[in-house]
């Protein structure tokens, strides 16, 4: 049987009860009235849309946070009206908008991509199947060589200062206004619905590039250095709210978990002098850099888990180990790393990750 | 930004030297998996490359294969697996049993999704050649392409649309059910993404800057808002003035020979627009339709009267510039209609009239009137010309006695047809003469017109115009 358009599931959405009586959070709300008031482009949506990522705290993901300030997300915003013309030009706009993104990170301009459906009705709906169902069709119009895969990805490609180029995979994961005030807190995004892509290879490694051309192309030094702090401080800002979804795992209990294969764990977790490692995750240091848990599966792009209309955590998730190997593979060589990221620090002025994204941040 | 091949890069000539070496293949896909991992530069090239003209034409069909499968990358796909078919959005490939899953994970490879490592994203990258990124990515020409298409869409600002309070006081003062439900959940998306719009609703007033937003929404509605299947053969029309008020919305029946267009679209309006656009319809929150009254409204932004004797749902059916029948989905049933250029008809009432009370009977009577007298006019012209041909084919004593009867004739308008069409037959003994064929039809249609008009007078008995507050 063909799958429902998403015009024929939108007119199924039904509202939220969390809502009665209970509003969106401030930030969010701020944004439906800037991105809802009738007559608006999709310009000034994304300008909307962008201005909300910026600002801090209204979404934990650094990377996206400086994404944002620094223009290099790229936007496909959709209306109710591109929705009413049909799946085929849905698909269409979307294909358009990701050929230009990936076109234009080619040189650098762009790192990530939000395809993002803007509907107040969609941004009211209950959190349900028809809501998961409509994330599914969005997410198989864009990556329409995966359908209902659970992990989903796309591609992107980076030319070097010398020629080379490279190519990256990049994750999927979907964003709702309906983690507002529950436990996914951490992947909420005004408007409605969005699926975000963001290479953060693709970024740490043009961010070395420019800022460090004396180092070549070795890509991984950076990345370990700048990426892997901030993907965990990410993680563990999301964790301070009193809803979330992931958080880091103390060291001490990592070291001891039984989701680590002991060969790999004798490998990752003696083979640094520890004054280096506390120099670079500084209070973040307590914490695992290789595995963090949650109720959901980070790298899975529509979590089931998401779209049932419970506000706190359904008691029936299961905890997770995750694992931050996207940002480095368990080999000594990856590891010893963090010591030269130290000086990657030293050089660019910035001590320690946590003041490096503030600096990033500041220059938004 | 994404530059052609460089002279130290694989160009065309290397790839056809390379099939040559190949040998001659089928251009299927099964043959394209084999080329790809034989040399992927190579394939990548073919992908992108246009051969020499000269090439032989099997080697033309793998090129021009691989430019298809490029292509599905580039601009997405779909599978069908009852069929066996990739369906792209110019293109579709048949293909067999042993083929299809092949095929699939092909597409993937090429997308470059389907090195699925580990379980998360990666860091370090890989490191591609130029013949992939001009695959992947296209040339400098295709992205400027997609960037202007891309910026004309994201910068339209949608046409605001909005209702009128008099008509939004007037649906919740006993307009029919269905008609707020429709309104909400069909006119609001037919505006916003309209098959057909059209401009000038009428050839003098401002409405002829009003415009006609057509489409076929996936439902109609109910007097509870419950949803029912569309009626076939019909689009829906949501009309608005220069200003963007709309005041009215109806299903109308689909002109037979042009899907989604509104059934003599040519008649009713000037012109269609070439630019869809787009549009937003804004609505009140507390737009809820009351107990059904039968009632007529006046529209002032539409320049009309509704008039309502049923909530049955119903359709619009043009009966001529000024009236407007509603007919019921069901039986066909004259439930109600609308009357066009009402200040004008207005005006002419109220000269005859010394009460304040308007009833629906009088404007439809007013309307009548100016029907036939617009009849007249028209009836006029063509005698005109039609005895101007009937006289040139007369004898010179036929002319004369033709010319003496019509300068004396004295009869009332009903009649005067009639006595023209004997006349006609008399001197000419032709029954299929263009005068009697024309008044034949000129009496039968005003008989139409004045049937149609009397039936809505009976309909709406003592019915009188209501004034939204």
């Amino acid at each position: 049987m063909a799958a429902a358009e998403l015009a024929e599931l939108l007119d199924h959405v039904t509202p939220d009860p969390r809502r009665i009586g209970r509003p969106f959070s401030p930030d969010i709300e701020g944004c439906h009235r800037e991105i809802f008031a009738p007559g608006k482009t999709r310009t000034e949506i994304e300008e909307g849309l962008r201005a909300w990522l910026r600002a801090s705290p209204n979404q934990p993901c650094l990377f996206g946070r400086i994404a944002a300030g620094e223009g290099t997300i790229s936007f496909c915003i959709l209306t109710e009206g591109d929705v009413e013309r049909g799946d085929a030009h849905v698909q269409d706009v979307v294909q358009r908008e990701r050929r230009i993104w990936k076109a234009e990170s080619l040189a650098g301009g762009r790192h990530a991509f939000i395809v993002a459906l803007i509907s107040e009705a969609l941004s009211n709906a209950e959190p349900n199947d028809t809501l998961q169902q409509i994330a599914e069709r969005l997410c198989d119009l864009y990556l329409f060589d995966q359908p209902q895969e659970a992990r989903r990805h796309d591609v992107l490609h980076l030319r070097a200062a010398d020629g080379r180029s490279f190519r990256w995979r990049v994750g999927v994961n979907v964003f709702a206004t309906q983690a507002d005030g529950r436990w996914w807190r951490d992947h909420r995004i005004p408007g409605g619905l969005a699926f975000s892509m963001n290479s953060v290879g693709h970024m740490t490694f043009l961010r070395q590039q420019r800022k460090f051309p004396s180092l070549g192309l070795q890509g991984g030094e950076a990345l370990v250095n700048w990426a892997l702090p901030t993907a965990m401080r990410t993680i563990h800002t999301a964790s301070q709210s009193p809803e979330f979804g992931t958080c880091l795992m103390e060291r001490s209990r990592a070291m001891s978990c039984p989701a680590v294969p002991e060969e790999i764990r004798r490998k990752v977790f003696h083979d640094i002098r520890e004054e280096h490692r506390e120099r670079v995750l500084r209070d973040l240091a307590g914490f695992s850099e290789h595995i963090y848990e949650g109720w959901y599966d980070t790298d899975e792009s529509i979590p089931a888990g998401y779209f049932r209309p419970e506000v706190a955590r359904p008691p029936d998730l299961p905890l997770l180990p995750l694992y931050f190997t996207y940002l480095h593979s368990y080999t000594d060589e990856d590891y010893a790393t963090m010591g030269k990221g130290e000086q990657l620090f030293t050089i660019d002025g910035e001590s320690t990750p946590a003041d490096a994204t503030s600096k990033d941040l500041k220059n938004d | 930004m994404i530059e052609s091949a460089s002279p130290s890069q694989p160009g065309y000539a290397d790839a056809q030297d390379w099939l040559r070496h190949f040998g001659e293949r089928p251009a299927t896909v099964s043959t394209l998996i084999d080329l790809y991992a034989d040399n992927r530069e190579l394939f990548f090239v073919l992908a992108v490359e246009p051969l020499r003209t000269d090439a032989p034409a099997w080697m033309k069909d793998i090129a021009n294969l691989a430019s298809t499968v490029r292509r599905f990358v580039r601009y997405g796909f779909r599978i069908d697996d009852a069929s066996k078919q990739i369906i792209g959005s110019d293109k579709s490939l048949y293909l067999g049993e042993g083929e299809f899953d092949a095929a699939r994970g092909f597409l993937r490879v090429l997308s470059g999704t389907s090195e699925k490592a580990g379980p998360g994203r990666d860091y370090a990258g890989l490191e591609v050649s130029a013949a992939e990124v001009r695959f992947a990515l296209g040339t400098g020409e295709d992205y400027e392409i997609d960037k202007a298409q891309a910026a004309a869409r994201n910068d339209v600002r949608p046409r605001l649309l909005s209702l009128s309070p008099e008509d939004a006081e007037a649906i919740r003062q006993g307009m029919p059910g269905y008609v707020a439900h429709e309104l909400k959940l069909c006119a609001t998306r037919v505006v916003q993404a309209p098959t057909v719009v059209f401009q000038g609703l009428r050839t003098k007033g401002p409405l002829r800057a009003g415009r006609a937003y057509c489409a076929t929404p996936r439902r109609a509605f109910d007097n509870e808002g419950n949803p029912r299947s569309v009626p076939a053969k019909m689009v829906y029309c949501v009309y608005a003035d220069p200003a963007g008020r709309v005041f009215d919305w109806d299903w109308v029946p689909e002109d037979p020979s042009r899907r989604g267009y509104p059934k003599d679209y040519q008649l009713r309006f000037s012109n269609q627009i070439t630019e869809l656009g787009e549009a937003t319809l804004s609505l009140p929150a507390d737009l809820t339709p009351t107990k059904f009254k039968k009632a007529a409204w006046h529209c002032q932004s539409g320049d009309c009267m509704f008039f309502y004797a049923s909530d049955e749902p119903a359709y619009a059916q043009r009966v001529n510039e000024e009236l407007t029948e509603y007919r019921t989905f069901a039986s066909q049933e004259l439930v109600g209609c609308k009357v066009k250029n009402f200040s004008n008809l207005m005006a002419d009432v109220m000269k005859r009239l010394s009460v304040g009370t308007v009833q629906v009977g009088a404007i439809l009577a007013a309307s009548l009137v100016r029907q036939m007298e617009s009849h007249q006019e028209r009836e006029k012209t063509a005698f005109l010309k039609l005895f101007a041909e009937a006289a040139l084919r007369m004898d010179e004593d036929q002319r004369q006695r033709f010319f003496r009867e019509v300068v004396s004739l004295d009869e009332p308008p009903e009649h005067y047809l009639d006595k023209i069409s004997s006349m006609v037959l008399d001197l000419t003994k032709n029954p299929d003469h263009p005068v009697i064929v024309y008044a034949n039809e000129a009496v039968s249609s005003r008989k139409a017109v004045t049937e149609r008009y009397f039936n809505l007078i009976a309909v709406a008995g003592q019915t009188s115009l209501r004034r939204a507050a």
